[in-house]
């Protein structure tokens, strides 16, 4: 009979002799890893987080051990030394954190623990203030074949915020293990989302407590490629959703479906009051007196846009509870949602029935089904009901007209409230390639061995909006030199000159430009025929995709493209050569080029259109051939000759 | 005004010149007696036309640096601010709704102020209840959104701050919209006498005067226009500034302090620091890197190579000794030159340490003795007579980091006084690098398929020095993955988009290594049909191209500022081309161009040479000297557009024995 005590001091023994440290499993085959990820300088051996949910006399207390070891691949090692620890100060609490370098040294590894760990408050892209902390640190002495590691333990303050986990990061992962034990009183139910194939999962039962476990191994790193939908939408995630909880005899719900995080949300926006008071209340009067219902609302609309800037904070609850529609007239400044609760007092105070939306843009990829938690969205927004369309309000986007929403939210599901107990959800179109339209028309006449002409552009639509941000900002100078980059045409010694534009302010109409230029050198006598290449414009010209690209490539919106020129024949020429028409189709994009040769004029039209968002790694291929044919079709020339 | 706190010495200043102060002024800030927070004035200003085209006007500007004495008789600065702006445009209200202030204490922002006024006239004010605090790589920062702004109308802000203890600094009075109206005041007890000097002050007048115990210095600038942005220019270094400096502390002797002597030995002390109790793990260093024994210039790389490899640059450590750094591998600015510092000396390498300024920030100007122009650090080793870049990780030994070419720097060398040693300075002028040192060269064989509609290259390109720089570092630091993409991107920017490259081969990318000081050389097949166009029987060949897109000047507005180039370089491009049988060529008379001036400091000369059926042609491109005067700005853009013209260049191949009519 064998002794089980001798068996277990055995298996201390046998432990005591593997391991190199105190700490235990800290190895890693250097050689071994840089043969199987040669691109990578940094590699996660592991990815672990430990969620246990447990009810206590005050409350439900949510813990999370995170455990997190890299190794650093090279001798650039240093430069990913420097860790932090994001978090929201509001929302959760960091301790206990913990972090070592491991440096080899033989076959050993020397243990060197991170002494100081600053807490530091850092500024937030686009945002102006928040409570996210950050805790620093750096591992200290890397170099090649170190490991560094952290622990540390976060408190979720809120049940609301529980989140979950993806498995897959921009570096390799060769350990990711996630898991979340819960006791009976706790109902949690959980959602994945993408492709979970590579993910073991496993339930277990203990002593009166659930535990979900989830285990990956050796994930690839995911590319990192500029336009492409963000990682959320390629790596396997799993959403945890506490649904309810009973303590002291009480049942509290929490998430679980579309309808819960309605609630939630209308419970944090309850107390908003929307009712303008004398001076913001006098100010929409005015601004709305005597007009339609449409005008109405297009004048709030705009007003809002040209008058509230965005400064944004989201520190604790101010990222999700809007402020007061008074206090954000008074002070000319808000975030998306402050902007959304003015629009919804202002239409409210002219009589116009308008809706809280809230919204996820297009980097987020979830459907509120697949994900009903906080993780869904991201904005909000207001809405309007016109002959049962919903136009979407997003006063956060200054330079876009009434009518089309904004390219970030484009495709998107909104959750629309219709009233405190009731809500539906909305899809956003993506506007039509025909709206956003640009339009270029030229005439050129032979001068010499230039040409000179003139010419008259338009835009509308998300073409209109995204030129008004281009030129948004510039002085007058710049404005100059971008005009000159604008309508040069044919080569790089045009010059652009008597440009004339609508006014960039104005709403609800066309963006029109009209302007002068010429071209000296432009046309090529060879003998007694004269060259001219018709192509004063060619747009897309460099708009191949490369050829080591791996990841979807995504466009802020579809467009319609119409380049016309016409060549005038000089007096006394006939045209001895016009090319052939040119075209190319694909159910996501194509073009069509055509001359047409009437009396002394040649007219060229080059039309091109794209009528989608993502342009999907199978349609690479055709699209670089567009991009070939239309270059091929650019060195075309005419040729005329001196009539006898 | 923009305040520019710069400079690791400040505080090591203070501490040098302070001691020994004594006298009891508790007295109130004159910044504080203009009771600029506590009265508003709410008509909005009317714009002349010239203003009305920029987005806004700064109207008028009150900046207050005082010293006083505690009653602790320790010296305090506080500086104090106001600006009253008309914004005419949304760029303007963008830049303007939010104040940030680099403030390091608690208790050090006395006072702070933000006022929105309307178009008429109403006044949203926001204060100290609305300030908040952030931190960034190691540095607070107190931030404050401010209400009520709007087009057409104006914003006030003003603030009052303890500043950390200063002696020297700069104040910049032009910036990218006008300004109506500027005072500068520096006030300080009678017995501590600052100067003040103004550069590009053709707005600005300088005074100095008396108010009760206190020396005053103003300067007044009036008018002062929107800084123009220009191409290949040093905007920055060419805007109105104020210099200042502490020069005398009568209590202490007439003896002028923060001289560039006491600067020398000042720094060179710092940056000696901890280097005994460095000394043990720095030798055990140089032996087990095997850098012990080398020859000076071989033990100066392998150094340079080592710290910039493994040690990285962190701007929120601790500045630690050269052993802390060591160990770490990672250090501030100051760690890694005392790294630098502690190896140099264990291995008994004569250094200088070198301090200047970017001349595109600043000019260094050696009559004025302050510490603000003490900025970038470079070593020289004066056997050699070569120059190491310590903050620079893409530049090796030799090459400078090229805003420093052409300046003058203080130069620090050792002075032995017996078994003391310390540093002794001197104004020097640190040289532009030689022209031969930076390159991009190119050679082509070019020959075209039987249907004359692809041309096949035999591409060659040769980089060295601060072109090379551009590139070679990056492609030795990526990954196979990483080095395709820039090679791939290289090769259609410099030639057309379309390129197809195939056997792709870089050598000399090691900058680890005596590599770097070698061409860096990429050769590749590459495929291209975008040069060429058909016109019936005929096919022009746009080899003008093929020296790579280039972009033409204009003549938009009479130029503001002198020429700068960035760095002295040149361009050869060597084009032969293969005539393809049963073709004749045409055109190639245009290719012979010169553009040259200032006795070719700088121009653009393209010539060619037909031997049988291969044409060869060669485009030189040079630009010898760094700066030039405004006067030269016609003929520069002349050489400018001479490459552009160039890209026009078009040759003819119309094939034999066809007929020349359709």
């Amino acid at each position: 009979m064998i002794n089980p005590m001798s068996r277990v001091l055995q298996g201390l023994l046998l432990v005591c002799l593997i391991c190199p440290s105190a700490f235990g499993q800290i190895k890693a085959d250097l050689n071994q890893l840089q043969q199987k990820y040669p691109n990578d300088e940094l590699v996660m051996l592991r990815e672990g987080e430990k969620i246990t949910i447990t009810t206590a006399a005050s409350g439900l207390k949510i813990e999370c051990e995170h455990h997190e070891e890299y190794l650093f691949m090279n001798e650039q090692a240093s430069r990913y030394a420097s860790h932090g620890i994001r978090y929201s100060q509001f929302f959760q609490d960091i301790l206990d954190v913990e972090a070592v370098t491991y440096l080899p040294e033989g076959s050993r590894y020397r243990k060197v623990p991170v002494k100081e760990i600053k807490t530091e408050k850092p500024s937030s892209r686009g945002i102006f203030f928040d409570d996210v902390m950050v805790r620093k640190f750096n591992f200290e002495g890397v170099k090649k074949g170190a490991i560094g590691t952290v622990r540390y333990r976060e408190i979720i303050k809120d049940p609301h915020t529980l989140s979950g986990f993806m498995f897959g990061r921009y570096i390799p992962v060769l350990n990711g293990d996630f898991s979340v034990t819960f006791p009976s009183a706790v109902k949690l139910s959980y959602k994945t989302y993408g492709n979970m194939d590579g993910v073991t999962f496993q339930t277990t039962q203990s002593r009166g407590q659930t535990t979900y476990s989830w285990k990956v191994k050796d994930v690839a790193a995911h590319p990192y490629e500029s336009d492409a939908p963000n990682l959320r939408y390629f790596a396997p995630q799993v959403f945890l959703f506490i649904e309810e909880y009973t303590l002291n005899g009480i049942t509290k719900p929490v998430l679980s479906d579309e309808k819960k995080l309605f609630n939630y949300y209308v419970s944090l926006i309850r107390d908003v009051d929307h009712t303008a008071d004398s001076q913001l209340g006098a100010m929409v009067d005015s601004l709305t007196r005597g007009k339609t219902e449409i005008e109405k609302i297009k004048s709030i609309y705009y007003w809002v846009q040209d008058h509230i800037r965005y400064i944004a904070f989201e520190d604790g609850l101010g990222g999700f509870v809007p402020r007061n529609a008074n206090s954000v007239y008074q002070k000319r400044y808000g975030d998306c949602k402050d902007m959304a609760s003015l629009l919804n007092s202002m239409l409210k105070r002219a009589g116009i029935p308008s809706h809280t939306v809230w919204i996820g843009t297009r980097e987020i990829p979830f459907k509120y089904r697949e994900n009903p938690s906080l993780g869904v969205d991201n904005h909000m927004i207001a809405a309007v009901k016109r002959d049962g369309q919903w136009i979407f309000l997003d006063a956060t986007a200054d330079k876009i007209d009434f009518g089309l929403p904004t390219t970030h939210i484009q495709g998107k599901q909104a959750l629309v409230m219709l009233s405190e107990k009731d809500f539906t959800i909305a899809e956003v179109p993506e506007v039509e390639h025909t709206r956003n339209f640009r339009r270029d028309s030229v005439e050129v006449w032979i001068k010499d061995s230039g040409v000179e002409g003139k010419g008259r552009s338009t835009y509308e639509g998300l073409w209109k909006m995204d030129l008004k941000y281009k030129l948004a900002g510039l002085s007058d100078a710049q404005k100059e030199d971008f005009y000159q980059s604008m309508f040069s045409r044919g080569t790089n010694k045009c010059k652009a000159e008597g440009v004339t534009g609508s006014d960039l302010k104005a709403r609800d109409q066309p963006l029109r430009f009209s302007y002068g230029f010429q071209v000296p050198d432009y046309v090529r006598t060879i003998g007694s025929e004269q060259y001219v290449n018709p192509h004063l414009s060619r747009p897309l010209q460099n708009s191949r995709i490369d050829d080591s690209r791996k990841l979807p490539y995504e466009r802020d919106f579809r467009f319609s493209d119409d380049f016309t020129t016409i060549v005038h024949l000089p007096a006394g020429y006939r045209l001895t050569h016009l090319p052939e028409n040119k075209s190319y189709s694909h159910e996501k994009f194509g073009f069509k080029l055509t001359y047409v040769h009437e009396g002394n004029r040649v007219v060229l039209k080059n039309q091109i259109f794209l009528k989608s968002l993502l342009l999907a790694k199978e349609d690479f291929g055709a699209w670089n051939e567009m991009i070939t044919r239309l270059n091929e079709a650019y060195n075309e020339n005419l040729s005329i000759q001196k009539k006898k | 005004m923009i305040h520019q706190p710069k400079n690791l010495f400040r505080t090591l200043a203070a501490a040098l010149s302070l001691c020994c102060i004594s006298g009891g002024w508790a007295q109130e800030l004159e910044f504080r007696k203009l009771g600029l927070d506590s009265k508003v004035d709410k008509t909005i200003a009317t714009l002349t036309a010239e203003e009305k085209k920029e987005t806004g006007v700064v109207l008028k500007e009150k900046t207050y640096i005082e010293y006083l004495m505690n009653s602790k008789d320790e010296a305090e600065r506080y500086y104090g601010a106001y600006r009253r702006i008309h914004l005419s445009g949304n760029t303007a209200v963008e830049r303007f709704n939010k104040l940030v202030l680099p403030v390091t204490d608690p208790g050090s922002l006395l006072m702070v102020k933000a006022r929105g006024i309307s178009r008429n006239g109403v006044v949203k004010e926001v204060g100290p209840e609305a300030v908040k605090e952030i931190e960034e790589e190691g540095r607070r920062y107190k931030i404050l959104a401010v209400e009520g702004l709007e087009v057409g109308g104006e914003v006030e802000l003003m603030y009052l701050v303890k500043g950390s203890m200063s002696l020297f600094g700069a104040e910049i009075v032009q910036e990218d919209i006008p300004l109506r109206e500027s005072e500068f005041h520096l006030i300080a007890p009678k017995h501590l006498i600052f100067e003040g000097k103004v550069y590009n002050g053709k707005y600005t007048k300088q005074d100095s005067s008396t108010v009760g115990e206190k020396r005053m210095l103003t300067f007044h600038s009036r008018k002062v226009p929107a800084l123009l942005e220009e191409k290949y220019a040093a905007e920055n270094a060419n805007r109105t500034r104020i210099e200042y400096k502490l020069a005398y502390n009568e209590l202490n002797g007439s003896k002028r302090i923060l001289s560039w002597n006491d600067a020398g030995s000042r720094i060179y002390s710092f940056l000696h620091l901890g280097l005994d109790a460095s000394a043990k793990d720095l030798t055990k260093f140089v032996a087990k890197e095997k850098i012990k024994g080398l020859p000076e210039e071989q033990a100066i790389r392998a150094v340079e190579n080592y710290v910039k490899t493994n040690i990285n640059l962190r701007k929120d450590a601790e500045d630690g000794n050269a052993k802390d750094v060591l160990k770490r591998k990672f250090g501030t600015q100051t760690g890694l030159i005392r790294l630098y510092v502690g190896l140099f000396e264990i291995m008994n390498i004569p250094f200088e340490i070198v301090i200047g300024c970017s001349r595109l920030e600043q000019k260094f100007d050696r009559d004025f003795d302050t510490w603000n122009f003490l900025d970038k650090y470079l070593f020289y080793f004066p056997n050699a007579q070569k120059y190491m870049d310590p903050e620079n990780a893409f530049l090796r030994y030799g090459m400078y980091d090229f805003t420093l070419e052409g300046t003058d720097a203080m130069f620090i060398s050792t002075a032995t006084l017996g078994s003391m040693r310390t540093g002794l300075a001197n104004i020097s002028q640190i040289p532009a690098a030689p022209v031969e040192q930076n390159y991009d060269n190119m050679e082509a064989d070019i020959t075209f398929t039987a249907q004359a509609d692809q041309a096949n290259l035999k591409y060659v390109r040769k980089m060295g020095g601060y072109q090379a720089a551009h590139f070679r570092p990056y492609y030795f630091l990526g990954n196979a993955e990483q080095r395709t993409r820039m090679v791939t991107g290289l090769l259609k920017q410099s030639l057309k988009e379309d390129v197809v490259a195939t056997n792709v081969n870089a050598s000399n990318f090691n900058i680890n290594s005596a590599e770097v000081n070698q061409d860096f050389i990429l050769t590749a097949d590459v495929a291209m049909k975008s040069i060429l166009e058909r016109v019936n029987n005929k096919v022009l060949v746009k080899v003008g191209e093929l020296i790579g897109l280039q972009t033409e000047m204009y003549n938009e507005r009479p130029r503001q500022h002198p020429i700068d180039i960035g760095n002295v370089h040149s361009y050869t491009r060597v084009i032969r081309i293969n005539l393809p049988e049963g073709y004749r060529l045409a055109g190639q008379e245009s290719l012979r161009r010169k553009v040259s001036f200032d006795n070719g400091s700088m121009g653009f000369v393209s010539d060619y040479k037909l031997d049988g059926r291969v044409l060869t042609i060669t485009v030189e491109e040079f630009y010898k000297k760094i700066q030039y005067p405004i006067s030269a700005y016609a003929e520069f853009q002349k050489v400018i557009n001479a490459a552009a013209d160039f890209n026009k260049v078009t040759l003819v191949l119309e094939k034999e024995g066809a007929l020349s009519k359709k």
